[in-house]
């Protein structure tokens, strides 16, 4: 039962979405006066969510917890964790919400500027991935680094500058145009049209009941 | 030549200290390099609001977090401001909950900036931020059919709808209610949302660079109608509006940036050719 | 008075009675429901021992084993990971092939593996996995389940937290396995900086360029998923690779045929594709 349940509870959640997508009769579907199926169902999912929030709060309790109760390698950091988790949600929650300034401040001042240090490591780190990878080997290995050159050169200021978008051809930025609108949109779909097939293959599988890996077996 | 085969092996720490010499100069001494407007991506997310007529509602999405705001940060803002300008309102909703904090904050500090200028941008009457709602594309299907039974009648900050008195002329998110759906995504859920579930919508985009290329088919299939290409789409709006700004002080940055990329992967090549030949004899 | 009118004009009907008036609904049921039946097809003659075609080599998947190989020579870890993919994502089903298969090499070879996570439902999966890894290996006592691991939740949290990871424990093999997004460079940079051979597997087409640039095997789109089948060495999941390609094969047809309708000034496939 245990892994029965699951797969036809699967399946028939699965079946049932797919319907609400294309019969019309289902989707306006009212279970009582002004109450339709889809809404009842929608907002069950969003109670859903707020409870993986809380079950995500105790499972980060529970193993960091055990990290501290043993004492393993970097404990004092799951201390840390805990306290910074709790009080920033009993700050959120029992000091004015998201109107008080101590919970915007700290998400102003400590999030927001962390998140954006650490996306700002992406520049450093593409200098010297491209420093390393970029060698001309072969003729594809030319090409690459004629368009990757064009292209950057089209998307900032100093390509303008170079060879002016007036000129011959629209300049860099006309042909980086080109490259995006025509070969790169056409390898797009390519790869678009592949995922969505191999995505669907594996939504068939998992309803089917044929995947059940999401069940903890090996197979 | 044996300095030349060193090309092919510097240390990542150079690299890294004139990465960051060659962004940070030009923030401090702007270089003054001319920007061009994209006529294909830009300028029809510019002419969409410019058609609008005052008292017209579109929707924005903050998809992005702290990580992005660099980029679209600026989009926003100026979107934000263009619209506020024209009369246009705006109800605001978050996919991303890390977003959702800082896309108020953003636009806060623009409403703030029009109201000391003598320009509209009234709380509750000329825009609502209704924030993220858990729920994921489920709750924004739900979103199109009751808009306020999704959101639990509750914007970000708390405030029922009811008091708002914008939220009384959009019950639901269809086509007659919303004249476009501006989005600003970093990633995902994002995009998707809208051309799968909101596919005969008036659809604008603010993308980060790195997503552009693949922002580009839907583009030229029709499914969006405008793209605000990462920090060049933000600059080139702010000068539509004839409002530099932020994205427009950093365009220079962005040049150096590349050009030291650029000069790097030509360096590393003399190295490897220098190393190559060396090793042929 | 605009609006007025559109209120009063007619609410497009619908499709076959029942169906919703949306674009494309008839060609996506029709789509969804062939692709359905081909599905099950090939897999009724792979479960009968009908010959079905083999899924080509795929240079991605051997590094897999010449990776493990490798770090159990240096004495090194293996890590794996994926990002911020929940149970229900079928990139997260995928991992799970990739998983699987390397648990079950660094079972064999006596090689320690490190799984973090950025999404705790799917870690306690992981665990399990590689713990059923160990035991079909017959060593559940090499099992620890310290080295699977939950960084954060939040992007660049996870991000350090990995990148970390990597800097103290220097494993010689770095598998990024799933939809990535801008933490994948940061990721890919730290494996080799500490000299590590990296295998990616994604998806996500906005973080190719990333991967290509910095790991030493690339699979890209839909390699990805036909690697989880052929790694799974299922008869049930190679004919599901196998119908997907029938039905790319139709897709091309259906767009040349439709290039050519557009051509001569006929949107009679258009038509046919937006009913």
């Amino acid at each position: 039962m245990k892994r029965e349940v699951p797969i036809v509870l699967t399946f028939l959640m699965t079946l049932l979405r797919f319907c609400f997508e294309m019969l019309e009769p289902m989707l306006n579907y009212q279970i009582y006066e002004g109450v339709t199926l889809f809404s009842r169902i929608s907002f069950s999912v969003t109670f859903m969510y707020c409870m993986g929030l809380f079950m995500g709060l105790i499972n980060l309790t529970r193993v960091h917890g055990n990290t501290i109760r043993r004492r393993r390698e970097h404990w004092i950091y799951s201390v840390w964790l805990l306290i910074v988790m709790y009080g920033y949600a009993i700050l959120g929650l029992f000091f004015g919400g998201m109107e008080s300034k101590p919970f915007t401040w700290i998400y102003d001042a400590i999030i927001v500027p962390l998140d954006s240090t650490m996306f700002s490591m992406l520049a450093f780190f593409i200098a010297s991935s491209a420093y390393r990878a970029f060698r001309i080997r072969n003729l594809e290995s030319i090409i690459m680094m004629v368009v990757a050159f064009v292209v950057m050169l089209g998307n900032v200021s100093l390509g303008e500058v170079i060879w002016s978008s007036e000129s011959f051809l629209g300049g860099f930025k006309g042909i980086k145009d080109w490259f995006l609108a025509i070969p790169n949109a056409a390898s797009q779909r390519a790869m678009g049209i592949g995922i969505f097939l191999g995505a669907y293959a594996a939504i068939l599988r998992v309803a089917l009941g044929l995947e059940k890996r999401y069940l903890g077996s090996l197979d | 030549m044996k300095w030349l085969e060193k090309l092919d092996t510097i240390d990542p720490r150079w690299v890294y200290i004139i990465m960051a010499v060659s962004l940070v100069f030009p923030v401090l001494k702007p270089i003054g390099l001319a920007i061009t407007i994209d006529e294909t991506t830009t300028v029809p997310v510019f002419n969409w609001i410019e058609s609008l007529q005052p008292g017209d509602i579109v929707v924005g999405d903050v998809a992005f977090s702290g990580g992005s705001e660099g980029e679209l940060g600026p989009q926003l803002q100026s979107w934000f401001r263009h619209c506020m300008i024209k009369g246009v309102k705006v109800i605001m909703v978050a996919q991303w909950n890390t977003g959702e904090r800082l896309g108020y904050t953003l636009l806060e500090q623009v409403a703030n900036e029009l109201e000391a200028e003598g320009i509209s941008a009234e709380y509750g009457v000329d825009w609502v931020y209704v924030g993220y709602k858990p729920g994921g594309t489920t709750l924004w299907r739900q979103m199109q059919l009751d808009f306020w039974g999704a959101c639990a009648e509750t914007d970000m900050l708390g405030n029922s709808f009811q008091d708002l008195p914008l939220m009384h002329r959009f019950k639901k998110w269809d086509k007659e209610s919303s004249k476009g759906i501006m989005a600003f995504v970093a990633g995902s859920p994002g995009l998707p949302t809208y051309t799968t579930y909101f596919p005969d919508y008036e659809i604008y985009v603010g993308n980060v660079a790195v997503q552009v290329p693949g922002a580009m088919n839907t583009l030229r299939a029709g499914q969006i109608k405008g793209l605000l290409a990462g920090l060049p789409g933000g600059a080139q709006y702010e000068l539509l509006l004839n409002r530099p700004g932020r994205a427009v002080k950093l365009m220079d940055a962005q040049s150096m940036g590349h050009l030291w990329i650029m000069v790097l992967v030509v360096l590393g090549n003399i190295g490897f050719y220098m190393k190559s030949r060396a090793r042929d004899e | 008075m605009l609006n007025l009118l559109i209120l009063a004009a007619e609410a497009p009907a619908r499709k076959w009675g029942i169906f919703v008036p949306d674009d494309s609904t008839i060609a996506g049921l029709f789509l969804a429901l062939t692709m359905g039946v081909l599905v099950y097809v090939m897999i009724q003659r792979a479960r009968a021992g009908l010959p079905i075609p083999e899924i080509r080599r795929i240079p991605g998947l051997e590094a897999f084993e010449e990776a493990v190989g490798r770090a159990t020579e240096m004495g090194r870890p293996v890590h794996i990971t994926t990002y911020y993919q929940d149970v229900g994502d079928y990139d997260t089903w995928a991992f799970w092939a990739y998983l699987a298969h390397v648990a079950k090499l660094c079972a064999s070879y006596d090689t320690r593996i490190i799984n973090t996570n950025s999404e705790w439902l799917t870690m306690t999966v992981n665990e399990e996995i590689i713990r059923q890894a160990y035991l079909e290996a017959g060593r559940p006592d090499a099992f620890n389940p310290d080295d699977v691991r939950f960084m954060s939740d939040w992007q660049f949290g996870y991000t350090m937290g990995v990148a970390g990871m990597i800097a103290r424990e220097k494993p010689a093999a770095n598998f990024l396995v799933g939809y990535f997004y801008a933490e994948s460079l940061i990721l890919a940079e730290a494996g080799a900086l500490v000299g590590a051979i990296q295998v990616a597997a994604t998806s996500s087409t906005a973080q190719l360029p990333f991967f290509v640039a910095s790991c030493d095997y690339t699979m890209i789109g839909e390699e990805f998923y036909a690697g989880a089948a052929a790694l799974s060495k299922e008869p049930v999941i190679y004919g599901s690779v196998v119908a997907q390609d029938v039905t790319r094969v139709a897709l091309v047809i259906l767009i040349i045929i439709g290039a050519v309708f557009n051509t001569i000034g006929s949107s009679l496939i258009v038509d046919m594709i937006k009913y």
